[in-house]
């Protein structure tokens, strides 16, 4: 199997997983949206994440472009906008 | 903002045989979401659209939360049309319609040559969200292709077969699915099928009349 080494690829890579985080804990992405505690209460489920991320692509490349922590706010902070927060 | 056809089902997004647990659940995130002081409603819909819809999140709710009024709703629903996301009647077998072309596939769906293959044993739900997540796909966006109702994805992925609707539906979904991440439809859905047939015992075909 051979790493994702294409920035674009790696960036919807991230997303995509993180997408399914999203999707698959739902209310505990809400909850630590709503108390501003999203990745302590979300911690295990990240860190599996990530390291399923970093399996899949090239590690220079990842972390050049930043992809998992831009997902990370693109795909979990800002999807969850409606959430009432003191984040906003 | 107009929700044009909507019956009761998919204005909470729930599937035709959603349990009484689900309906509660789809009613609260959907009281939650259209609230006077939410903010996702703000930019999208003017005062009046979003009292309209909170009357109609409401009226869905009261009618599927009892087990009389969705039974009488289910058989005019039924009259009226076929279930939501499900493939039209073609009148063709399986087989024929495992071997119609694929519909073009958009420019950001490619395929990879690195195919996250089936697990022994043959194409499973988790096999088909791994190889999802390989070519860096969401389901939203198989659901924008597809037309399959997410919450049908969802439970493909997650072989909640009690979930799912009949296999002639399950079989079109599975194929569509598998032909957005360019596999082999045909064989995934057959590989698909042999599982979910294993689990649940089909339900009765209604004749057509």
């Amino acid at each position: 199997m051979s790493a994702v080494h294409e920035p674009e690829r790696v960036a919807r890579l991230a997303r995509a997983i993180l997408s399914d985080v999203m999707l698959y804990h739902a209310e505990q992405v809400r909850q630590g949206i709503e108390a501003d505690d999203l990745f302590e209460r979300l911690q295990p489920e990240l860190e599996e994440a990530r390291v399923y991320f970093e399996s899949r692509v090239e590690a220079d490349v990842a972390r050049a472009v930043n992809a998992w922590n831009k997902a990370l706010v693109d795909v979990l902070v800002f999807r969850s906008r409606h959430v009432r927060s003191r984040i906003w | 903002m107009t929700i044009p056809d909507q019956d009761h089902y998919e204005l909470l997004e729930l599937p035709r045989d959603a349990t009484h647990e689900e309906v509660e659940r789809a009613y609260r995130v959907a009281r939650a979401t259209w609230a006077e002081n939410a903010l996702a409603s703000y930019s999208i819909a003017s005062e009046a659209e979003l009292g309209s819809l909170r009357e109609r999140v409401e009226q869905a709710y009261r009618v599927l939360s009892d087990a009389d009024a969705r039974g009488a709703y289910d058989a005019a629903l039924g009259r009226l049309r076929a279930p939501a996301s499900y493939e039209p009647d073609l009148g063709l077998d399986d087989e024929e319609k495992d071997g119609l072309a694929p519909a073009e596939l958009p420019a950001e769906i490619e395929v990879f040559e690195d195919l996250s293959g089936p697990e022994d044993g043959g194409w499973t739900g988790h096999a088909l969200r791994r190889t999802r997540l390989a070519r860096g796909l969401e389901l939203d966006q198989i659901n924008a292709i597809t037309k399959v109702n997410p919450l049908y994805l969802r439970s493909i992925e997650e072989e909640r077969f009690d979930a799912l609707p009949a296999s002639v539906y399950v079989r079109g979904f599975v194929a569509a699915y598998a032909r957005c991440l360019g596999l082999d439809a045909g064989r995934v859905a057959n590989d698909y099928l042999e599982r979910l047939q294993a689990a649940r015992p089909d339900r009765p075909q209604k004749r057509r009349r």
